[in-house]
């Protein structure tokens, strides 16, 4: 391959580029969201857990 | 005597230059020990594969085909993508994800630092890569060697030797590449920044759950890595699961030495001088150079944003721990904190930012593979 400026080329990335850092960050974030929920969900169970055992 | 030396004088300069190479990545592993569970069966493989008729590697003798030992184990292990897959199961069960778990809002310092991977796409693009090429280069960004190998063959890219070279090395070369970069992109004010890490009990359902839901979340939003972070939560699973303590050892030690020896020389089968030798090898080597500084980049710029936002101010050199690189990332951000105030601890929260890019990372690479796909 002989290294070369291929503008044509170039101009197919922006897309990719913008689209693929959003599909990343949704996705992160979705997990993000997940981890919150399930920590929320069993740290109450925990906390009932723990308060029948104190009884 | 003439036939025994007749191979002699098949010998290329560019077979010398190969083994070369590979005598350089023996040495680095060894006297430097950068990465070398990877560079070592590397570079003998490189010298294997660049002998005169090497019978390592399918020759083509009097009109037949002879099939090499490393060509069959590249279709057997790599071509299919067998062996990067089985070593995530491994690491999956090395990794704790525990400081993420207790600070998920790392995770977007993950997404931030995958920066690089499509910065360099765009520009490899540019410099007249076609994009299955230019994707496959990107993909060296990922700071994982796994998904690099993954991406590169799933595109059948040409370059696939290169491009793990390259991705194992900047790996290794994490410290080297890191401080500058993290240095110029922020001020001495910043890096002083102060985050205490309150210490948050995870439950063993959380841990257990994470995984489950990570590749469910991740197989509907990007499908194409779902073996990728599949195998890597399957892994996961194993260790925390805390009844197959067995079977998570052995994925952290003999699967995963296993794969990774039979991986290192298999990749050589890429390291024929024919194939490696030529500008394009140093430009890609360049590229990949450029993917980890904008990774980095990506992640103090994007620390920097929230800082804009947030009460709890960010140190933003834990954005740059969001590239995959485990756990040298995040060992060389603690570091850089300790060396501005040796009472600044950063490291669970650089720990915590770290595995969210190896999460980050495979999700890019799946994500890439979907968008290049549609482009051709």
């Amino acid at each position: 391959m002989n290294i070369r400026f291929d503008v044509d080329n170039f101009l197919q990335t922006p897309g990719v580029v913008l689209f693929g850092m959003l599909g990343v960050f949704i996705a992160l974030t979705v997990i993000y969201l997940a981890i919150l929920l399930l920590s929320r969900i069993f740290k109450d169970n925990k906390k009932k857990d723990s308060g029948a055992t104190e009884k | 005597m003439a036939d025994i030396f007749s191979n002699v004088l098949e010998i290329r300069w560019e077979m010398v230059l190969m083994w070369v190479i590979g005598g350089v990545l023996i040495w680095l592993a060894i006297a430097k020990d950068m990465e070398p569970t990877l560079l070592l069966p590397m570079g003998f493989g490189a010298i294997l594969a660049n002998l005169p008729t090497s019978g390592a590697v399918t020759q083509i003798i009097n009109g037949n085909t002879e099939e090499g030992v490393l060509d069959v184990l590249f279709n057997a292990g790599i071509a299919n993508e067998l062996f990067p897959l089985l070593l995530f199961i491994g690491i999956g069960a090395m990794i704790d994800f525990g400081p993420l778990l207790s600070n998920p809002k790392m995770l977007l310092f993950g997404a931030a630092a995958q920066f690089g991977i499509f910065f360099t796409f765009s520009l490899a693009a540019l410099l007249g890569f076609d994009l299955k090429d230019a994707a496959s280069i990107g993909i060296i960004g990922a700071a994982d060697g796994p998904t690099s190998i993954f991406v590169a063959n799933y595109f059948n890219s040409n370059y696939i030797g290169a491009i793990i070279v390259a991705a194992y090395s900047y790996m290794a070369l994490v410290p080297i590449i890191q401080p500058p970069v993290i240095r110029l992109f922020t001020t001495k004010k910043e890096r002083l920044i102060r985050m205490p890490y309150e210490q948050k009990e995870v439950s063993a359902t959380v841990r257990i759950l994470f995984p489950i839901v990570t590749t469910m979340i991740v197989g509907i939003l990007a499908p194409r890595s779902v073996a990728l972070v599949g195998f890597l939560m399957f892994g996961n699973l194993l260790r925390e699961c805390k009844v197959l303590r067995i079977l998570s050892e052995s994925a952290q030690k003999e699967l995963a030495n296993l794969v990774t020896i039979l991986l290192g020389i298999t990749i050589a089968s890429k390291m024929r001088y024919d194939l490696f030798v030529k500008v394009d090898t140093l430009v890609i080597i360049l590229l990949g150079l450029v993917a980890f500084v904008f990774d980095t980049i990506g992640g103090v710029l994007f620390a920097k944003l929230l800082n804009l936002f947030v009460k709890k101010k960010i140190n933003p050199m834990v954005g740059a721990a969001g590239i995959s690189a485990f756990p040298m990332s995040s060992r060389v951000v603690h570091k850089m904190g300790l060396k501005e105030d040796p009472t600044n601890f950063l490291l669970m929260h650089a720990a915590g930012a770290n595995v969210a890019g190896q999460i980050a990372s495979v999700v890019a690479g799946g994500v890439m593979i979907a968008l290049v796909e549609k482009l051709i």
